[in-house]
């Protein structure tokens, strides 16, 4: 699948000291986003994340550089829909952006 | 009982009306005055002095007053617009307006060009650059080789520094992030536009109302 090459720029971006809104936030478990990093190949990443969403009865497409994840089951803000963005550093090097998309924030932190 | 104006300015130096704050932005009165009850609640969370300091940003960022970070400390400095080591009221509003969501593409990208522009020299240099990649690597648990962290500023500078001076400019600053708009994501805060349900003012605080009653 196609990815988007991170710049130096992104990289630096990245940081929480450029993330202000953690000023605002009182309570940082309602964050609908994660960021985390690996060493993996981009297939290795895809397959553990369809792997994942096979086990949470996700649907799951693939488009652009990112996996989207739809839960079938109605939660109670509707059904949950996480994307899972995956960046390339270097061919060894991939940073995967976790956003929810709809749904419960609690329902979604669990998975 | 004076003007609630005069009497903040007493104990927050550098606390300007809300009135002519919002006149100067893209926030509403009320907006400014949500952002007053911000203000005080991390001005006050070390010293009450009504003055924003470097461990009580710290503090509100991270949750640890000691946590020393050099992307914190940029945009630190870059707040504290008169360079006097604290950000007061004024300095707050005005470095915020630039994330609102509707603040000028212009400004954020200025902003962030200044932000990048460690030593202020106009240019944002490659060794500027490594010093924050290299910075990045260290607080995340990135490691990356010599030879990658070259070969992703080769690639950046291909990219951005168009005369290939080994600097970026900030006119090609302006173009590298017109091609590449995520770069902006962190020039912009969601949460300023609904900044007066979760700060909520109270209105016997209002200055606007104050003014209101004395007529």
């Amino acid at each position: 699948m196609k990815l988007t090459w991170l710049s130096a720029f992104d990289i630096i971006s990245l940081s929480p000291g450029f993330d202000l809104s953690s000023l605002f936030e009182k309570d940082k478990s309602h964050r609908s986003d994660a960021r985390f990093t690996t060493q993996k190949s981009a297939s290795t990443i895809v397959s553990r994340l369809e792997e994942v969403a096979s086990m949470g009865s996700f649907k799951v497409k693939k488009k652009d550089g990112t996996v989207k994840m739809q839960g079938s089951k109605e939660g109670r803000k509707g059904q949950l829909a996480i994307d899972a963005e995956i960046f390339e550093i270097t061919p060894a090097f991939h940073v995967v952006q976790v956003t929810k998309k709809s749904g419960d924030t609690a329902e979604y932190s669990l998975h | 009982m004076g003007c609630f104006h005069s009497t903040a300015a007493k104990k927050f130096p550098g606390h300007e009306n809300p009135v002519v704050l919002a006149s100067e932005t893209t926030f509403s009165v009320s907006e400014v005055e949500a952002l007053f009850e911000l203000f005080k609640i991390i001005s006050s969370s070390v010293i009450d002095d009504g003055l924003i300091s470097k461990e009580e940003f710290q503090l509100a960022l991270f949750k640890n007053k000691q946590k020393e970070n050099l992307f914190a400390n940029r945009i630190f400095d870059l707040f504290d617009v008169k360079q006097k080591g604290v950000i007061d009221f004024g300095d707050f509003v005005r470095a915020l307006n630039v994330f609102h969501p509707n603040a000028p593409q212009e400004e954020k990208i200025n902003f962030s060009f200044r932000l990048y522009d460690m030593d202020g020299t106009g240019f944002i240099e490659r060794q500027e650059v490594k010093q924050m990649l290299i910075a990045l690597l260290g607080e995340s648990e990135m490691t990356l080789d010599d030879e990658t962290v070259e070969i992703i500023l080769d690639k950046t500078f291909l990219e951005a520094d168009s005369n290939q001076d080994g600097k970026i400019d900030l006119s090609e600053w302006h173009d590298f992030v017109g091609r590449n708009p995520s770069l902006l994501k962190i020039m912009t805060l969601p949460y300023l536009r609904d900044i007066t349900t979760t700060f909520p003012s109270f209105v016997f605080h209002s200055e606007v109302d104050e003014a209101a009653t004395q007529l």
